[in-house]
């Protein structure tokens, strides 16, 4: 039998998901479980930064665990679309055209 | 005056160099004939006037008000509730506890009716949390500092963002990555990052956002370096004599009020 968990985010770290590192230290714990699969309840998220959705998908894909989430609110699915869909950046300013002024 | 054609955000930085730079000069920070002050020069002024309370002496506003307003802002380092109009300056958690940084942002959420007039509830936040994730994920500060104040006859708000860190460029020369300050704030904008090809899309997502999608302002003042943004108006780059350095970084960012709701996706792709 596998032994599986769910674990309630807003719960653990806030109902604003903002800082990178604290999902890192969110997966070190998760990590630690004996549990082998894992929901990440999404209940009562109202936001989610760029920084912390990137991380997550990042510790997620290289996590031992099986991880899934449930009751993913629309903007945060939305986050992590924009996450998996971003593969390259184009720089926003042209440092050659831009004139450096002294102060 | 030259400084007159600079952008307000950027004259009202230098304003807080010239009253640090005379106050180290005679031991006297003479605000006297001062009748209003914006965060951009309060914020560090007010972290300045702490930090030398034994050192220089201190003449408030002869303006009662702008004397009262000051000492509210600069008095208590901590949130009071009941404030309607203004943050006043309040210190981030340290790194170690970078947890509490949670309830820090709850209140600035709390206290700006989270963000609703300002470009809609996920702008907003999108925008603090991306700011202050960047302070802890790069700064090394030791303090860090926001505050922030509604002009509503004036139709916008300002918040601003200090921390005493080891710069934007000297966080690149950490690295090995060595610019020119004011070149480094737009590497940093176009996604250079001094933490993989993965990262760094923080400040630039958060550009586009104020700037095109809030029609705001956004000024960064870096060690000998700041950097001036508004709408599609061509940016503005500046190096600062040794005078006008900080040693730190500022975030100054002004955001019309009420702002209608942003779709933030179409922004930080």
């Amino acid at each position: 039998m596998t032994l599986s968990s769910k674990i309630e985010i807003a719960k653990i770290i806030s109902e604003n998901l903002a800082l990178r590192d604290l999902v890192s230290n969110f997966f070190d714990d998760l990590e630690k479980m004996k549990e082998k699969q894992i929901t990440i309840d999404f209940k009562k998220v109202k936001s989610i930064s760029r920084s912390f959705a990137q991380e997550y998908l990042t510790r997620k894909n290289t996590s031992k665990k099986d991880i899934n989430e449930a009751n993913v609110p629309e903007n945060v699915e939305k986050m992590f679309e924009i996450i998996n869909e971003t593969e390259k950046r184009t720089p926003l300013i042209d440092l050659k055209t831009v004139k450096i002024i002294c102060v | 005056m030259a400084e007159l054609e600079f952008p307000n955000q950027l004259n009202n930085y230098l304003i807080f160099c010239n009253f640090k730079n005379s106050s180290i000069e005679t031991k006297v920070l003479n605000l006297q004939t001062v009748s209003w002050l914006y965060p951009t020069t309060l914020l560090p002024l007010g972290v300045f006037i702490k930090e030398n309370s034994k050192k220089i002496k201190y003449v408030p506003p002869a303006n009662q008000n702008a004397a009262n307003y000051i000492s509210l802002v600069i008095g208590e380092f901590k949130v009071e509730n009941g404030l309607k109009t203004y943050i006043p300056i309040i210190g981030l958690p340290p790194k170690v506890a970078e947890k509490d940084s949670e309830k820090f942002l709850e209140q600035i959420f709390k206290l700006h009716n989270n963000g609703k007039e300002y470009g809609g509830e996920n702008a907003f936040k999108y925008l603090i949390n991306e700011l202050v994730d960047n302070i802890y994920q790069h700064s090394e500060f030791k303090n860090a500092f926001v505050m922030a104040q509604k002009y509503e006859k004036k139709g916008f708000v300002e918040i601003c963002f200090f921390d005493d860190g080891i710069t934007i460029p000297g966080s690149f020369a950490k690295k090995g990555m060595v610019f020119e300050d004011a070149e480094s704030i737009i590497q940093a904008i176009n996604g250079l990052s001094t933490k993989g090809k993965e990262r760094g899309f923080g400040l630039g997502s958060n550009l586009k956002l104020f700037t095109k999608g809030l029609s705001g302002e956004l000024l960064i003042v870096s060690g000998n370096g700041a950097a001036y943004f508004k709408g599609n108006e061509p940016t503005k780059l500046y190096k600062l004599r040794d005078n006008y350095r900080l040693q730190g970084t500022l975030i100054s960012v002004r955001i019309p009020y009420p702002a209608k709701e942003v779709d933030i996706y179409d922004f930080i792709k």
